[in-house]
């Protein structure tokens, strides 16, 4: 689950190695970037958070434990560095999502089988009618591939609030996917399979 | 990990299984358990429509704009170490002499060389997967410049981002032509990041240098070629050894067995659907058929078997169905009806 490389990076910059630090942040980067970009679309406010979380990595090395997961364990320090900052700064300026909102932005073109971008279009304009909290479990979930504790921990959520924002979620999609095309999906993976399958001779 | 629980998976029991969702969104590193859920709707078809299901929506959810801010990584770095300085921290004297661009540099070389040394796995394979429509081909540059030309609905997958310590590997369903880029001519010693693996229904083409046809269809594996040398291994108990190929050479294979082990007269030809539409060379009517079928899409009815054998001798070399058509029925002493786009019924006679 955690990578070699992430633990030694990590041993080594508790113990003041400026190589490993560096290494860790061109590690991390570009994924701290992306994670912080779903909760604000202003590049300023997460460089500085990115620069003002690795500032504090590396004054407070000394007392910083060992954490399951380096990536865990950063993207959640990102994120509550984030928060405060998006906090602080609402009181004084309009900020787009000073609310705190969680946005996905899907790629628009693409190139899909037609069925696909069907399923697609759905799958797009349920995920953007959940609440943010919703919409960062399914992002940490089916982005991340995080399990349900990582989730817990990552949000500060109990185990069973975790389940049950996942639940309400995950119930609307079924919903709406049931009704409209999870049958019509079906039949044409069926129709699909069978097409490579048998060679569609009528006997005799 | 055979387990009954899974015969009856619903969507949700997908959705809320961790180690479905570790592997689906590419973090799994235990190739077993990874080829368990590749395998799942061959092991478990009573709930492969739930499986899809799952699959697609969470590859759909999946394609997202990724944010990356390459541009000001860089920079950051440098204010990080500004800062850090300001505050009187102890760093190296040797990264503080240096020149804002070497720093940077440092930083690629560093990330780079410390995950050659440290790196026994990937370090996060995120898994691409590339799929075809029908009727649709396409060319794909692997991360390490090797060429790939994926036929019409095919998949190839593998994961974004190769290192130079593990092998390279692909996994194929349906039809793919690779031309690998050598790491070392010398084939008898070749280091594991050297390596170039292709996974396909049972069997594992192991590349060392070459440009060759895998062609996986109905359970069956089909591998021809046509420069250099691979080895093929199978998988399974009761399969066959591994077994070294040379150009010209062609195998089928299918449940543990190998079907066919022939030479072909001109190699190039396997690889000609990568330059053609349609192609064939000495086809029966059979083979076109699946073509049609596994290709484009058609339902194709025949009014007999015994005309599924009758063969156009030569090569066919045509830019698309209807031309293809018309081949046949200029040939072959059959009759074709399209009921609908996608239909056709062949029968004999004119």
């Amino acid at each position: 689950m955690q990578s070699e490389s992430h633990v030694l990076w990590w041993n080594a910059f508790k113990q003041g190695d400026w190589d490993a630090f560096t290494a860790l942040y061109g590690e991390f980067y570009e994924l701290l970037n992306n994670y912080g970009r779903k909760f604000t679309q202003d590049a300023d406010l997460i460089q500085d958070v990115v620069h003002d979380l690795f500032v504090r990595l590396w004054t407070t090395r000394t007392r910083l434990g060992d954490p399951a997961s380096v990536k865990n364990y950063l993207y959640k320090a990102l994120r509550s560095a984030l928060f405060r900052k998006i906090q602080s700064l609402s009181k004084f300026v309009e900020l787009d999502n000073a609310s705190g909102g969680f946005t996905v932005n899907f790629i628009p073109d693409a190139s899909f089988r037609q069925e696909e971008q069907e399923l697609r279009s759905q799958v797009i304009a349920l995920v953007n009618t959940l609440p943010a909290r919703q919409q960062e479990i399914i992002f940490l979930r089916f982005y991340e591939g995080m399990s349900y504790e990582e989730i817990a921990v990552m949000m500060d959520i109990n185990m069973s609030s975790t389940y049950k924002l996942l639940y309400k979620a995950l119930d609307n999609l079924q919903k709406v996917s049931d009704k409209r095309f999870l049958t019509i999906l079906s039949v044409l993976f069926f129709l699909s399979k069978s097409f490579s399958k048998k060679m569609l001779i009528p006997e005799g | 990990m055979n387990n009954e629980k899974y015969a009856t998976y619903r969507l949700e029991d997908f959705l809320d299984d961790d180690a479905f969702i570790k592997w689906v969104s590419g973090k799994e590193q235990d190739t077993h358990v990874a080829q368990f859920w590749s395998e799942f709707p061959s092991q478990y078809p009573s709930a492969a429509v739930n499986y899809e299901f799952a699959v697609s929506v969470i590859r759909t959810y999946r394609s997202q704009e990724v944010w990356e801010n390459r541009d000001n990584k860089a920079h950051v770095l440098e204010r990080i170490t500004a800062t850090i300085e300001a505050n009187n921290n102890r760093r190296p004297a040797l990264i503080r002499r240096m020149s804002t661009w070497v720093r940077a540099a440092a930083v690629v070389l560093i990330a780079t060389v410390g995950g050659y040394l440290v790196y026994n796995k990937l370090g996060k394979p995120s898994r691409e997967t590339i799929a075809t429509g029908y009727g649709e081909k396409r060319t794909i540059t692997l991360p390490d410049h090797s060429v790939v030309t994926l036929n019409a609905s095919s998949s190839i997958a593998f994961s974004e981002r190769w290192d130079t310590t593990s092998a390279r590997e692909v996994w194929v369903d349906g039809e793919a032509f690779f031309d690998v880029k050598h790491l070392n001519s010398d084939t008898t010693n070749i280091r594991p990041g050297q390596r170039f693996l292709v996974h396909s229904n049972g069997l594992t083409i192991e590349v060392l240098g070459t440009s060759f046809n895998v062609r996986s269809r109905h359970g069956k594996t089909k591998v021809g070629l046509v420069t250099g040398k691979i080895q093929v291994g199978f998988t399974g108990a009761a399969a066959p050894k591994a077994m070294v190929m040379l150009p010209g050479d062609y195998i089928e294979y299918a449940d543990n067995h190998l079907l066919l082990t022939k030479k072909i007269n001109k190699p190039e030809s396997i690889k000609r659907w990568t330059q053609v539409p349609l192609t064939f060379t000495d086809a029966t009517l059979s083979e076109i058929i699946e073509t049609l079928q596994d290709n484009y899409g058609y339902t194709v009815k025949v009014s007999e078997q015994s005309i599924k054998k009758l063969k156009i001798e030569g090569d066919i070399n045509v830019a698309n169905v209807e031309e293809l058509l018309t081949v046949i029925t200029t040939t072959l002493n059959v009759k074709i009806e399209q009921p609908s786009e996608k239909a056709l019924v062949i029968t004999s006679g004119k």
